[in-house]
């Protein structure tokens, strides 16, 4: 009896404190029911919900207004004109991805903040992108390289055209007085009938003939990079890094480039270095069989140059239908070298080293930005990694400022006490377990950054914090 | 022997040679047109301000020149593999 009075009453009690809310006749013929707060769970619930759901579309918005504001920054940079034989300046992004992660991670970074501004501001880019470590620094050492082998070239070619003219030179006006007579008039007739079907045979082109060059005025006008027409180097072209591992392999590669041999050393060092050094080509999940590969071609010493030699060229072609991962070359220098290395004597002719062809002065005149990729990853960083993605708009604006400072060449010479740290905080974020693999196998991310004075001095770079969004002014 | 499948190329008269480079000729000019056509479109604002071209166009007409011509390759390569396995498949 007792029992059955308490709950009644309880029951009661509960109606009695649930709040009468509001509402009125009106509602109460539509049948809604009296308006009242929810219960305190209820409350929470929603309430954390709402926070963390607006947060992030709070950010997200940000971060498009920003990428906007930066886009409308430089475009009016895309409103200049560009004759028809002209091509516009050109950028080479090297992306590599951040320690035990993915490729697509950095390549987000380069779709939401970076390839908005430079399309916007009407530059070309080219993109450099790598799976493995190493990549990045094989294509820059390999461009400096070849770039060197053609500048060999051409000075040979040149010497030899001189000497051959004075030797023509002096035969022609020994026999051509002798000749002369000798020679029948049909026979230099027919000398000349050769030489006019050689010239014209040279001279042809469909140009001439159909299609849409036909009629056209400017059909003779040469295609000309607007790299190569600026007189100061460092106002051509540029390069960005994303990421510090990329800003080490492409300075780990100019090194190579500029420093190193043109052709692979010879492979008489003991066992014991040759681990260390193929150590370094891990790539960036650190597999162990990876390693292994690299070893076992490097023991014959004359075949494995060949080797590598094909792979650099069979890198470029056939990146993608090769199944089997190959093994990166391995560095042709190494940094502790560079002190003893002599700079090369095609290099050091002073003025500025173009390309051949295009006329773009070299991508070692061209200045550099960095561009840091925070990454955290791990179970234990989930809360500064969820505190991260609610600031995102930060990283944003840098990277998106970083970006004009490009576009809009703000330059400052390389300083090598500082700019060799360009980026560097972002290495607090690298796992310490893969920092502690990468060093037992010798990766070049995780050992110190260390340049040469005499490469360094050619360098410049790109300084963000000399943007302003409003200093543009188009003349 | 042909019919074998190891027969060469049916010899090929001079006016079967004409009318297989017209084809041809046709084939590229279409394809020439549908290009100019398609980046004029995507590129190239029809208000028509300035007679010259502007950096963004000409960087978009770059890109899109560049895609067409890779799809295009892309896809005859398709279109002939295909082409093969049908042949292929009517030969004895």
């Amino acid at each position: 009896m007792s029992g059955e009075e308490g709950s009644k009453s309880a029951s009661v009690a509960g109606n009695a404190m649930k709040k009468p809310g509001y509402t009125n006749p009106a509602f109460k013929a539509m049948g809604i029911p009296p308006l009242r707060l929810p219960s305190r769970n209820w409350m929470l619930f929603w309430t954390v919900l709402t926070v963390s759901v607006s947060g992030i579309v709070y950010d997200k918005h940000q971060q498009k207004k920003i990428t906007q504001k930066w886009c409308k920054v430089v475009e009016p940079l895309s409103q200049r004109k560009l004759a028809v034989h002209e091509k516009p300046r050109k950028i080479t992004v090297f992306i590599a991805p951040p320690p035990s992660d993915y490729l697509d991670t950095s390549m987000g970074i380069w779709r939401r903040y970076v390839k908005p501004v430079l399309y916007s501001s009407g530059v070309d880019y080219e993109v450099f992108t790598e799976e493995k470590q190493g990549l990045i620094r094989v294509e820059v050492a390999e461009r400096i390289r070849e770039l060197r082998r053609e500048l060999i070239k051409h000075e040979a070619e040149l010497r030899r055209y001189e000497e051959e003219a004075k030797l023509w030179n002096r035969c022609k006006r020994a026999l051509s007085q002798g000749l002369n007579q000798l020679k029948s008039k049909e026979e230099i007739d027919e000398e000349k009938e050769k030489l006019l079907a050689l010239k014209f045979k040279a001279e042809f082109d469909y140009k001439n003939l159909l299609g849409v060059f036909l009629n056209n005025p400017r059909r003779d006008l040469e295609v000309v990079s607007e790299d190569a027409l600026v007189s100061n180097p460092t106002m051509a072209g540029g390069v960005i890094c994303i990421g510090r591992g990329a800003y080490k392999e492409y300075m780990d590669g100019l090194h190579e480039g500029i420093l190193g041999p043109l052709s692979p050393a010879k492979e008489n060092s003991s066992p014991k270095e040759e681990v260390s050094q193929s150590a370094s080509l891990v790539d960036h999940e650190l597999e162990t069989e990876e390693v292994t590969k690299p070893l076992e071609d490097s023991t014959p010493a004359p075949t494995s140059i060949e080797s590598t030699k094909d792979e650099i060229t069979a890198e470029k072609t056939d990146s993608e239908t090769t199944e089997l991962p190959k093994p990166i070359p391995k560095p042709y220098i190494s940094p502790e070298d560079y002190a003893q290395a002599k700079l090369p004597k095609e290099l050091t002719s002073g003025g500025t080293i173009r390309e051949f062809g295009s006329d773009v002065p070299a991508i070692f005149h061209q200045p550099v930005l960095v561009l840091p990729m925070p990454n955290l990853v791990g179970f234990l960083n989930i809360p500064e990694r969820i505190y991260r993605f609610y600031r995102r708009r930060y990283a944003a604006e840098a990277f998106c400022k970083a970006t004009s400072s490009c576009v809009l060449q703000k330059i400052r010479p390389f300083e090598p006490s500082m700019d060799l740290d360009l980026a560097k905080f972002e290495e607090n974020d690298w796992p310490k377990k893969w920092i502690k693999e990468g060093e037992s196998k010798g990766s070049e991310w995780v050992r110190e950054l260390k340049g040469d004075d005499r490469v360094l001095s050619k360098l410049s770079v790109f300084e963000p914090s000399l943007t302003e969004s409003t200093d543009f002014k188009d003349e | 022997m042909s019919f074998l499948g190891f027969g060469g190329q049916p010899q090929l008269n001079s006016q079967q040679k004409i009318s297989a480079a017209e084809a041809e000729l046709d084939l590229v000019t279409d394809m020439f047109n549908k290009l100019v056509d398609n980046c004029h479109k995507k590129c190239v604002q029809a208000s028509y301000n300035e007679g010259d071209l502007n950096k963004n166009e000409s960087s978009c007409i770059d890109r899109c020149v560049a895609k067409y011509f890779e799809t295009n390759v892309k896809v005859g390569e398709n279109m002939q593999k295909l082409g093969n396995a049908f042949g292929g498949a009517g030969k004895f």
